[in-house]
C-alpha cells in the first residue's frame, strides 16, 4: 500500500549495497531487544544515519510484535531482512505464522485515524507508526508468496531515485 | 543495573515522578505495567515521565502514556515529559502526543517547578 507522504532517505553517501538478515526463533517479546540490537549495531557499521535507521528499528520491532500478539497460530520463526544502498531501502520480515486477514482495509484504517489525528487511541499506533514512515508498505500473505511463508515489506527511496 | 530496571517511581503529594531506562517497548511494558500501575501515587493529580535514558520508545510505551494522560485528564491532572530526545522524541510527535495533551518539559526538575508554581494546566 503507497502512503500518501512519500519517505526519503538519506542514504546518498552508500558506496556498496548494505544488507542484514537475522532470524529470530523462537518470536517471543524477550527475542526482539535481541534483534532490535544486532539491527542497531549493523546501521552502526554500514554508516547508515540515525534518521533513516530509526525508522527500521521501529518498524521492525512493531511487525515483530505484531507477529507475537495477533496470529491465531503463532510464528516458529521470523526472518528479517535488510537491503540499502544509494536508492534506497528495503525491508523484509518473514514468518510461518497464520497469515493476517483484511490487511489493507487496516492499514486504510489505521491511516484513516492518522489523518484525523487520534493520539489519544490506545491500540493501533504500532501500524499506525509503520505507514506513516514508509513510503510503501506491502503485506504477502503465506498461499501467495513465493516460498510459502508470509512476507511485510517496506520501502524507501532516497530523493534523486523517487524523483 | 538488571535488564529488568526500566523504571523508577518517587511519590511527592502532587505528583508521581517515573524514570524510565533503556527500551520503553512491549517486552519491558509487559514487564512492568501492573508494577508501575501499583506504584504510582493514587492521589498525584500529576505525573511526570523522565525519558533521560531511555533510548527506543514503540507503541506499547505510546499505549502507556495514552493510558495515563487519560487518567490523569479526568483527576484534572496532567502528564509531563521531560528529557525526550532522539528517536523517543521522534514518535511521540509522529503519533500526535502533542502539547494539547501533554506539557514537554527540559528535564524533570523543570516539570517539577512547573507543577509547583501552579502552572496552567492545558496550553494556552
Amino acid at each position: 500500500m503507497p502512503n500518501s507522504a512519500s519517505v526519503f532517505l538519506p542514504l546518498q553517501a552508500l558506496v556498496t549495497a548494505q544488507v542484514f538478515t537475522h532470524r529470530i526463533e523462537p518470536v517471543t517479546f524477550d527475542h526482539i531487544p535481541d534483534a532490535r540490537a544486532a539491527f542497531s549495531g549493523f546501521f552502526q557499521r554500514a554508516g547508515i544515519p540515525p534518521d533513516a535507521s530509526d525508522a527500521y528499528l521501529l518498524t521492525m520491532s512493531e511487525i515483530l510484535t505484531n507477529l507475537v500478539k495477533h496470529p491465531a497460530r503463532p510464528p516458529r520463526f521470523a526472518e528479517i531482512a535488510f537491503r540499502a544502498d544509494k536508492s534506497g531501502a528495503v525491508l523484509d520480515i518473514s514468518d510461518d505464522a497464520t497469515s493476517f486477514a483484511d490487511f489493507h482495509e487496516k492499514c486504510q484504517a489505521a491511516l484513516d485515524d492518522a489523518r484525523q489525528l487520534l493520539p489519544l487511541a490506545e491500540s493501533g499506533h504500532g501500524l499506525r507508526c509503520i505507514l506513516r514512515q514508509h513510503t510503501e508498505a506491502l503485506y504477502t500473505p503465506a498461499a501467495t508468496s513465493r516460498d510459502g511463508c508470509n512476507h511485510f515489506s517496506v520501502r524507501d527511496f532516497t530523493r534523486e531515485e523517487a524523483s | 543495573m538488571t535488564p529488568a530496571h526500566v523504571f523508577e517511581i518517587s511519590n511527592a503529594p502532587d505528583c508521581s515522578i517515573i524514570t524510565f531506562f533503556g527500551a520503553l517497548d512491549a517486552a519491558a511494558m509487559q514487564r512492568i505495567k501492573p508494577t508501575l500501575q501499583e506504584s504510582l501515587s493514587p492521589t498525584a493529580r500529576n505525573v511526570i515521565v523522565d525519558l533521560r535514558k531511555v533510548n527506543f520508545l514503540d507503541s506499547h510505551g505510546i499505549g502507556l502514556f495514552v493510558s495515563l494522560v487519560k487518567k490523569l485528564n479526568a483527576g484534572k491532572g496532567r502528564l509531563y515529559v521531560a528529557g525526550a530526545e532522539g528517536q523517543p522524541a521522534s514518535v511521540l510527535k509522529m503519533v500526535g502526543l502533542d502539547e494539547k495533551f501533554v506539557t514537554y518539559c527540559k528535564d524533570a526538575d523543570e516539570a517539577r517547578a512547573l507543577v509547583s508554581s501552579g502552572a496552567p494546566l492545558a496550553p494556552p
